[in-house]
């Protein structure tokens, strides 16, 4: 026993110094690899609790050998950079369910954090199997990792002491979801961030839930592996914005295909860039077009769209993938359309208010994302590249003497431009 | 969701319209100034117009830039002043950053261009190299992929020669990639050159538990004690354990430092997708 207590004494040692490292408490596993070691990790607790257990797969109970599984305090508020990747994207929940990408799955019993945290990985053997011993009581997540299969933690409950012999993980053959994204020349459009999404999400309009962004390389092409099965569909967010008529064709393209590196370099001190006679100035809150298209022109725009190119998501294309399965067709094709102005004046009782920014926020259940205009000295704005839609357009947070003001109201847009709003801040109850 | 994505995410089609500083530009476009048109083009035999793509103009007197993107014929067009001297660089992702006139793909400087007097107009054709990639797997010495591996791409002087040169200038795309959950990376972005690809196993820490025979042995023997013992009933200590290490760095193929390291030799727009590597696995038994 005196062995024992040494060991953990070096244990406790080596967590705070990383240059006697022979032993951190908190090992790491290949899947969280490149986001570091967590440096704030204290230090495992230590008990006699035992686990005795075997991963095994789904459909044929066979063993999966060599697995990585690890034990960790269960934590309901794991923070992102915790988490797996394959995790947050259709992630199985407890009840082998696909869950909400941010994680939303956490027990709603879970116990309040603890410092007291055990934390340990270990490899299984080829047949499967695995121990944790030196566990202290707890309330635990176990979970299991192997390259191209996924499955929800096993959460239990380790007494003083305890001993379980019959610890079993189950997983299920992961899947894989790709496809290209594609201009309407047919060039791939590089480095713009798609979303895969479980259908579930997708109908609820619930787009803004997950964590990982996909970034297409430079075939345009992006992939997720280690999915759970089920239904999905892919989605790219608006990014890139261009006009007709008395324009040249293309007037802006904005945030996706231009590589941020290279594009702050090449720009002027500014940061804008011009295409015919128009100013472009993609970046920071003062990112604007100037002059505004003429009245009548029109800014095409491409909206975010799903695979293959509808831009509602239950005009998108599903695809169904059992456990196992590989996609890599999801392609989707962003198409230009037409869009809106809408312009107005915003105003308090003392006067115009220049310099606020005036916001249209889609209703639920959109994909079409929040547009807004900043105000002139005058109080007028003007909001470019508007779809068709529902909206509340709203001015808030201006702090005039002290005392907060907002304005909010519902606007409905439809084919035609909105001029003349007036808007006056209010005094907030 | 990053923070830096919520910033793409915010740019995405919006078009900020500020205060109605629409005057100025129209005394820029003068019909008396004379007039710079390009067209930029793919450095391959499609000739495929690059449209979209960044072309930026920087009068070498002032140092003062101005920015224009290329329509869906890949052209552009500036006003300049008469007998300007100004130099053009063209960015667009997918493609070799371009330095008009200069002398290797990807390279600055670009050569200064110059209007004669009384010239009118000017036309060039920019010819942009698409960006070759790298791309393979890394793998255990068990075959089992390894996720998370940190790739970086380094250019070298040449084949025989290891100096390294940074690699800010070798790709347009981004400056390092790690491996997926399936051990795959794709390192793309890169102008023609010669490179050595380095693996490295942020992590490695001190790894993890190998799981032996003889650790199930002692669990059942353990099991067979009972379900709760405590702590001093415990009759024999667990084996010592076996951890496993992934080991720092690897360079292509399997060098541990950069003289064992293999160049590779890319042209503009090749794709190498066969840049695999075995990261060994140290395992130390502890006591």
């Amino acid at each position: 026993m005196r062995r024992r207590v040494i060991v953990a004494a070096a244990v406790v040692l080596a967590g705070m110094s990383p240059g006697i490292a022979q032993r951190v408490p908190a090992p790491v596993p290949p899947g969280q690899a490149g986001r570091g070691p967590n440096p704030a990790a204290p230090a495992a607790a230590k008990g006699t609790g035992l686990i005795l257990g075997r991963v095994i797969e789904a459909a044929a109970k066979q063993p999966i050998p060599r697995a990585m599984v690890t034990l960790a305090t269960h934590r309901s508020d794991l923070s992102s950079s915790e988490r797996v990747p394959a995790a947050s994207t259709g992630a199985f929940d407890a009840q082998g369910r696909i869950v909400a990408p941010s994680g939303v799955a956490a027990s709603p019993t879970a116990p309040p954090p603890s410092d007291v945290s055990f934390r340990a990985t270990v490899e299984c053997t080829a047949d499967g199997q695995f121990v944790f011993s030196d566990i202290p009581a707890g309330h635990f997540d176990l979970s299991a990792r192997s390259s191209g299969f996924g499955g929800p933690p096993v959460i239990l409950d380790v007494g003083t002491g305890q001993r379980i012999g019959d610890a079993s993980i189950v997983l299920t053959r992961a899947v894989t979801i790709g496809g290209r994204v594609l201009d309407e020349a047919g060039d791939p459009i590089v480095g713009v961030d798609v979303q895969v999404l479980p259908r579930r999400l997708a109908v609820n309009g619930d787009f803004d839930s997950r964590s990982d962004l996909l970034r297409t390389d430079d075939r345009g092409m992006y992939r997720l592996v280690d999915a759970a099965p089920g239904d999905y569909t892919a989605l790219v967010t608006s990014s890139y914005v261009t006009s007709g008529n008395q324009m040249p064709d293309v007037l802006a393209v904005l945030g996706g295909g231009l590589s941020t590196s290279g594009l702050a370099s090449r720009l002027s001190a500014t940061g804008s860039f011009h295409v015919g006679n128009a100013e472009i100035q993609p970046w920071g809150p003062l990112a604007r077009l100037v002059p505004p298209p003429a009245p009548g022109a029109r800014l095409r725009v491409y909206p975010s769209t799903f695979a293959p190119d509808a831009i509602t998501p239950s005009a998108a294309r599903i695809v169904s993938l059992p456990p196992g399965a590989e996609q890599l067709d999801v392609d989707i094709h962003p198409r230009l359309i037409e869009t809106y102005r809408v312009s107005g004046r915003l105003s308090a009782p003392s006067g115009p208010v220049s310099h606020e920014i005036v916001r249209l926020i889609p209703d639920g259940g959109s994909t079409v994302t929040s547009v807004s205009g900043t105000t002139d000295p005058l109080g007028r704005f003007t909001i470019l590249g508007v779809f068709p839609g529902h909206y509340t357009i709203a001015a808030d947070r201006a702090w005039i003497d002290h005392i907060p003001l907002a304005i909010s109201r519902p606007l409905t847009v439809g084919a035609n431009d909105v001029d003349g709003i007036d808007l006056v801040l209010r005094r907030q109850q | 969701m990053t923070a830096a994505s919520r910033v793409r995410r915010a740019l995405c089609l919006i078009l900020f319209v500020a205060t109605a500083t629409l005057a100025a530009r129209g005394a820029v476009q003068d019909t008396a100034s004379p007039t710079l048109a390009g067209a930029v083009v793919a450095d391959d035999q499609t000739a495929h117009p690059v449209r979209r793509a960044l072309v930026s103009m920087v009068d070498s007197a002032s140092g003062i830039g101005r920015t224009e993107m290329t329509d869906e014929q890949g052209r552009f067009s500036f006003s300049v002043l008469p007998r300007a001297r100004f130099s053009l660089t063209v960015t667009k992702l997918g493609f070799v950053t371009t330095y008009y006139g200069s002398t290797r793909a990807g390279q600055k400087p670009a050569a200064t261009i110059e209007l004669a007097a009384g010239q009118r107009n000017m036309s060039v054709t920019i010819k942009m190299p698409r960006t070759a990639a790298i791309a393979g797997h890394v793998r255990d010495r068990r075959g089992r992929p390894v996720a998370g591996a940190l790739i970086e791409v380094l250019e070298t002087a040449g084949p025989r020669t290891a100096p390294l040169l940074n690699t800010a200038r070798a790709f347009s795309g981004q400056p390092r990639t790690v491996t997926d959950l399936h051990g795959e990376y794709r390192f793309w972005g890169l102008a023609p050159g010669t490179f050595v690809v380095r693996f490295t196993l942020a992590e490695s820490a001190d790894g993890h538990r190998v799981t032996t025979p003889g650790d199930i042995e002692w669990a059942l023997a353990q099991l067979r004690l009972g379900s709760t013992l405590p702590t001093a009933a415990r009759s024999t200590p667990r084996p010592a354990a076996a951890n496993a290490i992934p080991s720092g760095t690897v360079y292509y193929p399997e060098a541990l430092d950069l003289p064992g390291a293999w160049p590779i030799v890319l042209r503009a727009g090749e794709t190498r997708s066969d840049i695999d590597v075995v990261v060994s696995i140290k395992t130390v038994v502890r006591d």
